[in-house]
């Protein structure tokens, strides 16, 4: 399974409990240390007493024979076995011992000097910490050697019933710890999901800008992105302006230039006349169409595009019903698609009414418009019962300047343009035999998903 | 046929104006969609031209005020820009046609042509009543089949009663039809014209409704 490496939230979640577990881990090996020297320096301190006890308990008698006066206070050296054992010896004497000692052995090499001094060294029942000293037996024969001696099992299971349970409440602790930051980290991260939702809706054509209020870190990100856009739209919008004012510009002389040629025409000057109009529409389309293109160029899609097939087919369907009045034409088009598609909506509007317009040109009696859709794509289909294309002239139709009648009005140039925008905005176009006899425009363009 | 021509660029307007007169057209021009809307009466031109892109209100502007006031004139837009935006909306504010600049005049003329006759009920490109047909495309003119010579004012003046065939059409209204404003205008001359055209299509063809005017019978 491949990490998700690149996920804040994985890389939050990963460095939170490596902190954590680090920090508690090393906590844990500190405390512990730490009560280990408490634990055993309290050990040693018991010991120390102990024999302190054994050694003000210790005399001998008449023949020099040690005993103790009264057993020491502490109960288990009177149990077999129990870990805590004494012994105190008397060269040329009998040794006497705890009862705990029962038939086993300590060491008693510690007891060398008058302080007490130990060692950790073998005893009945293990490993024991072993303490030695030499007590005078106010005489001047050999003093008592006194040995005090507790299994280091008993230590280490006094440490051990600490560190179980203390390390559980730090598993417990690194928990809440984990649980907490994870908190953290969702509550953290949230201002960057409403930040992704609202691209989303700008990538979906909800909204033309990101709204609403971001924290500080992210508020500058989220008001450049913004002026992005708007840059973005304005650029388009001046493009087109300036695309309009050219073509306005040069339309007027050009206006100026027909007319000349129309005199020239009325004075006879026919062949003249004739040259001036040829050029002159050449120039007309020339102009026309890479004035398009420039609009077009500017206008690549952006983020946040979006256009209602509905919107903006039902003023292109009122207009054409106006335009083709007087040759009652039927314009069929039943439920039309609630749809977006990833376009500039004044570029779906050429796209449409340049289509349906040729298609109400050519029409005998009726043109329909229907559709259909996949999960990514709108396939918009106009339809007339025209005299239609033939299949090897369908590919020339889309030719600059290429008119298919000269006696329907037109510049030749629509279909050219709406070739260039569908494939803009990622889309197809095909010319089809259509079921009503004429000919079919398909169009392809991307659907924009909910 | 009288038209109303708003259109702010004065070398293209006086261009317009020549080249439609020349074509049988009497062309009023205004500069601005002000000065066309202060026109008394646009119902008594036979089709309103406009230019879209008028300085102060825009031509879109102007066809809707104008809509908005009951006008049933045809109106043809000029539009500059030629983007579909541009002719939807001017056909959904309510105009009849469009055609994009530059643009001869003898297109304007045809444009205008198609829609004072689609405005008078006629569905051919032809006019015709009774024995006389007219093809205002040629400027050609058959009596009985039998194509016959008009002057420039008694074309005009027929075109005009084809359009209005079996409506009486008044002295004056026909008056403002065959001479611009601008012009010296004279109601005697009416009776000139119309009794020069009796003589070619037929004294029986046009009917002089006393007081009222003159109606060309269908």
């Amino acid at each position: 399974m491949k990490l998700p490496i690149k996920s804040l939230r994985f890389r939050f979640i990963i460095s939170t409990i490596a902190l954590v577990a680090m920090g508690l881990l090393l906590t844990g090996l500190l405390v512990s240390s730490l009560m280990r020297v408490y634990v055993t320096q309290g050990f040693h301190d018991e010991l120390k007493i102990h024999i302190d006890e054994l050694a003000a308990l210790t005399t001998k008698d008449v023949s020099g024979q040690p005993y103790l006066l009264r057993q020491l206070s502490d109960p288990r050296y009177s149990v077999q076995g129990s870990g805590f054992y004494w012994e105190v010896r008397r060269d040329g004497f009998a040794p006497i011992r705890s009862p705990s000692l029962g038939e086993g052995n300590i060491s008693g090499t510690r007891a060398t000097e008058k302080k007490p001094h130990w060692a950790i060294t073998n005893g009945p029942t293990g490993e024991t910490i072993e303490y030695g000293m030499l007590s005078p037996a106010n005489d001047t024969s050999p003093p008592f050697q006194l040995s005090i001696a507790t299994d280091q099992k008993i230590l280490e299971a006094a440490l051990s019933d600490f560190n179980w349970p203390f390390g559980w409440a730090l598993a417990a602790f690194a928990s809440v710890m984990i649980g907490a930051g994870a908190i953290q980290i969702a509550f953290g991260l949230k201002p960057i999901h409403r930040m992704t939702a609202a691209i989303s809706d700008i990538r979906a054509g909800k909204a033309s800008a990101m709204r609403g209020n971001f924290p500080s870190e992210i508020a500058p990100i989220v008001n450049d992105l913004n002026a992005l856009l708007e840059a973005n739209a304005a650029m388009v919008k001046t493009a087109r302006v300036q695309a309009g004012n050219l073509a306005h510009g040069l339309r007027t002389p050009l206006a100026i230039l027909l007319d000349e040629a129309d005199r020239l025409k009325a004075n006879g000057l026919n062949d003249s006349a004739e040259t001036l109009f040829h050029e002159c529409s050449r120039m007309q389309r020339q102009i026309d169409y890479h004035l398009v293109r420039a609009r077009t160029a500017a206008a690549q899609p952006t983020p946040g595009q979006a256009a209602s097939i509905r919107e903006t087919l039902l003023p292109i369907l009122s207009a054409m019903r106006r335009l083709h009045a007087a040759r009652n034409i039927t314009l069929c088009c039943a439920n039309l698609p609630d749809a977006l598609v990833a376009c500039d909506d004044i570029d779906l509007e050429e796209i449409l009414a340049n289509l349906l317009d040729n298609a109400c040109k050519w029409a005998r009696t009726r043109t329909m418009i229907s559709w259909e859709t996949d999960s990514k794509m709108i396939l918009i289909l106009i339809d007339d019962d025209g005299p239609g294309l033939p299949k090897e002239e369908r590919e020339d139709a889309f030719e600059i300047g290429k008119r298919l009648d000269d006696t329907i009005p037109g510049t030749g140039l629509g279909l050219a343009i709406v070739r260039d925008m569908v494939q803009l905005y990622r889309g197809t176009i095909q010319l089809e035999t259509s079921p009503l006899g004429g000919l079919r425009a398909a169009v392809a363009l991307p659907l924009i998903t909910h | 046929m009288r038209i109303l021509l708003i259109e702010d660029d004065q070398e293209i307007a006086s261009r317009f104006v020549v080249r439609l007169s020349e074509s049988g057209f009497v062309v009023e021009h205004a500069h601005d969609a002000e000065a066309a809307l202060a026109w008394p009466d646009p119902n008594r031109f036979s089709a309103l031209i406009v230019d879209l892109g008028l300085p102060g209100m825009d031509g879109i502007s102007l066809v809707k005020q104008w809509r908005n006031r009951k006008l049933t004139t045809p109106i043809l837009i000029l539009s500059a820009r030629g983007s579909w935006q541009e002719k939807v909306d001017g056909l959904n504010a309510g105009a009849d046609d469009y055609v994009v600049k530059p643009i001869r005049a003898e297109e304007i003329a045809a444009r205008l042509h198609a829609l004072t006759r689609r405005a008078a009920g006629q569905t051919s490109h032809k006019l015709s009543a009774g024995k006389i047909e007219l093809d205002p495309a040629a400027k050609a003119v058959w009596l009985e089949g039998v194509q016959i010579n008009l002057s420039q004012m008694e074309y005009r003046l027929l075109h005009l009663l084809l359009l209005r065939a079996g409506h009486i059409l008044a002295q004056g209204d026909i008056l403002d039809h065959l001479y611009s404003m601008t012009s010296e205008r004279d109601l005697n001359t009416v009776e000139v014209h119309i009794g020069r055209l009796r003589r070619k299509i037929g004294r029986d063809a046009i009917t002089t409704v006393r007081g009222l005017g003159y109606r060309l019978e269908r």
